[in-house]
């Protein structure tokens, strides 16, 4: 529910409204009895904020130019052009309109300001006496720039022209959404020219003084559109012509107050409550003549509101913070019941298999450790002369002129180790640590070839075929002549004896030694 | 706007402001005690949880293990290659053979054990200690045979993990050739064979958990 006080110069008039609609009026006169009544309604009624709108007479506009500038300056340029203008009055405002397209772009400034006080003073000292908060006091013509929209009258010059009160018409002049100029006139016609003529007088002269005063150019187009009962409009309609400059349009109270939203019915038989649903409607409407002494109840309820405001947001910031909180602690809680519960079942099979495990003396750890060792041992140390003998021997078979007298092996993970050298180093120190690797099987095979008659080549023939016998079988990566049956190198020494009476073993037997080493995984695709 | 502020007008809604802080201050304090109360608790019985469920894992795998490895482990014992070295058994093991093979000669030494070093990084050497004795024997024989024969029965009597690391043969008479005695040794074998054992450092490798 807001409230609006309208003041007219001569009476003072109070209306509730809400949601576009205008409940109780109440009617105060500028006396004595007046003001009492003003009193008694201010003090029944709840200390609801109010807006004072007026519409005075003594209500001046000018028209001036202001240079661009900021801050402490800026404000002083507008405390001049209010001083210059409107020296008398505490009731003024400066509304800075636009930047001039010509010369230094100065701003085009309203200036105006209620010429007569003490009319309004007396109500308003009523208010602050009885703490009513104040939000301000309005200019009807300047509130009327929001009608402009509605009018479809904000993008060219109207001319707006409306009735408040029984006596007088108000014209305001707007060039393009702005208000230039307004004044009230009193209405006086007599019966032969009508309201039509009068309001066309009244248009021509106001036309005349704005040209008067720069506001306008002769050449201007002006729109004119005329609010009023609509029992009037077809009597406005028949009698208002223009001309190829001026047009009128003429528009009812009902139909205007439609298009602005408005409930139900118009609080008075005038225009006042089309201003009223304009200025009631906007949440913060720009305050016009009211000075801040005047709105110190205004501000302090805002205050009030904005602490409370604040008390209620702190409020239920914490609760919704703390309310997290508490919502994030009882999750932790209901988790810890979870984890506790989930322990709880770990322990009790952790009790069971440590029951079980108990029985062993020793860590598990270790004991895989030393069963893991001794197969380490198994797998790379299995090694015995066996194979070796088996694989040489079925070569042997073949061969009897080739016969074995000693045969030394060894495994060594060593590829290159040899059986003297291992028959050497019998009985010194013997290294300390066991390689985790296949071992090597390595030997020599000393022997002589036997039966050749006194062919040396066919001795050295047949342990040839041996020699390469051995080579084929793929049993072994390494076969090594190491002593040949007769060493018939040009570097070494050569002898014999086969005179008629040499004979014996001598003639018989050539020695021979070879190297065998065992290929890794035996013969190429046989297996071990 | 510089007019003086009426404070009386503001007396109330300030009041209200400050119970309003003061609640406020005394249901977030007091939420976060209760949160960081709750929290901190959650913390203990998770990391109570984590611990439980890493012993309760240890305890499964050192059951899986045992499981795995323990029946082994009982066996190798009880053959002698964890444990004291028997040497006793080694010894014998080889006279049992030549009750069986016959040899003429057969003669062995043991030579003093010595400490191994296992080569095996992921091997615990500070609680596993490897061991090796070696035996060479001298053995006549009356043809190659034997030797296999011998180091079968020696491997299968034993249980025992040795490593035949040389052998050398070789015609004991050349001159006189093969002779189809059981008195007579036709082949020379010398052999030297490395046993393997293995000790732990019990007292370092105690389940704490046993009973």
């Amino acid at each position: 529910m807001r409230r609006l006080l309208f003041f007219t110069g001569q009476r003072m008039l109070a209306y509730h409204w809400s949601g576009g609609r205008f409940r109780a009026a109440h009617a105060f006169d500028a006396d004595s009895r007046g003001y009492q009544d003003f009193e008694r309604f201010l003090h029944d009624s709840p200390r609801r904020p109010v807006r004072l709108m007026v519409d005075m007479i003594e209500e001046g506009f000018r028209i001036d130019a202001m240079p661009r500038a900021f801050g402490n300056d800026r404000r002083a340029l507008m405390s001049r052009l209010l001083t210059r203008h409107f020296r008398t009055t505490s009731f003024r405002q400066l509304t800075v309109q636009e930047r001039l397209s010509t010369g230094r772009r100065d701003y085009r400034v309203l200036v105006s300001g209620l010429t007569n006080p003490e009319l309004l003073t007396g109500w308003v000292d009523i208010i602050n006496r009885f703490r009513v908060p104040l939000e301000g006091i309005y200019s009807l013509p300047l509130v009327g720039e929001g009608l402009l929209g509605v009018l479809k009258a904000d993008k060219h010059n109207a001319l707006v022209i409306t009735q408040q009160s029984a006596g007088a018409v108000r014209q305001s002049f707007y060039d393009h959404g702005r208000l230039r100029l307004s004044r009230l006139v009193p209405i006086r016609y007599d019966g032969d020219e009508g309201y039509a003529g009068f309001v066309d007088r009244e248009v021509h002269n106001t036309l005349r003084f704005l040209e008067s005063q720069r506001l306008l150019r002769r050449s201007d187009r002006m729109h004119v559109h005329v609010i009023s009962p609509a029992e009037h409009i077809p009597e406005l309609e028949r009698h208002l012509a223009g001309d190829e400059n001026l047009h009128y349009s003429s528009v009812s109270y009902p139909l205007l107050a439609r298009r602005l939203g408005i409930r139900g019915e118009l609080p008075t038989e005038f225009a006042d409550g089309l201003f009223a649903q304009v200025l009631l409607s906007r949440a913060w409407p720009r305050n016009h003549y009211a000075s801040p002494p005047l709105r110190t109840h205004h501000f302090h309820r805002l205050a009030r509101i904005g602490i409370n405001v604040a008390s209620a947001a702190t409020l239920v910031a914490a609760l919704g913070l703390g309310g997290a909180q508490l919502i994030a602690g009882r999750l932790y809680e209901s988790y810890t019941l979870e984890a506790k519960v989930e322990a709880a079942r770990y322990q009790r099979s952790y009790d069971d298999l440590l029951r079980e495990i108990s029985v062993f003396p020793l860590q598990a750890a270790y004991v895989k450790d030393a069963v893991d060792m001794v197969r380490v041992f198994d797998s790379t140390a299995g090694a015995t002369p066996q194979r070796l003998m088996s694989v040489v021997s079925d070569v042997f078979n073949r061969h009897p002129n080739i016969t074995l007298s000693a045969m030394r092996w060894l495994a060594d993970s060593d590829p290159q180790a040899l059986p003297e050298k291992r028959a050497q180093a019998r009985g010194a120190a013997r290294e300390t640590a066991f390689v985790a690797e296949q071992r090597r099987e390595i030997a020599t095979l000393e022997g002589h070839v036997v039966g050749f008659g006194r062919s040396y080549r066919g001795a050295v023939n047949l342990f040839d075929q041996f020699v390469e016998e051995l080579r084929a079988s793929g049993w072994f990566d390494r076969v090594e002549v190491r002593r040949t049956p007769f060493d018939i190198d040009s570097q070494a020494a050569l002898s014999g004896n086969s005179g008629t009476a040499a004979t014996g073993p001598q003639r018989e037997r050539a020695a021979y030694e070879l190297l065998l080493r065992l290929r890794e995984g035996g013969p190429p695709g046989v297996s071990g | 706007m510089r007019e003086a502020i009426e404070w009386r007008l503001l007396r109330l809604p300030l009041l209200t402001l400050a119970l309003a802080l003061g609640l406020a201050g005394a249901l977030l304090y007091g939420a976060e005690r209760y949160e960081d109360a709750a929290q901190s608790e959650y913390l203990r019985s998770r990391a109570r949880l984590h611990g439980v469920v890493a012993l309760y894992r240890t305890a499964e795998n050192d059951r899986s293990l045992y499981s795995q490895y323990v029946a082994r482990f009982e066996d190798l014992k009880r053959r002698g290659v964890i444990g004291a070295e028997p040497r006793l058994n080694w010894v014998e093991a080889l006279e049992q053979v030549n009750q069986d093979l016959r040899l003429p000669v057969l003669r062995y030494e043991i030579e003093p054990q010595r400490p191994l070093k296992f080569e095996a990084p992921r091997f615990d050497s500070r609680i596993l200690h490897a061991f090796r004795s070696t035996m060479r024997f001298e053995a006549g024989l009356l043809h190659e045979g034997d030797l296999v024969s011998l180091l079968d029965e020696l491997r299968r009597l034993t249980n025992g993990r040795f490593e035949v690391r040389d052998c050398e043969i070789e015609l004991s008479n050349p001159a006189r050739g093969i002779v189809f005695d059981p008195r007579t040794a036709n082949l020379l074998a010398r052999c030297a064979l490395d046993w393997y054992t293995l000790q732990i450092e019990e007292s370092a490798a105690r389940n704490d958990q046993a009973s």
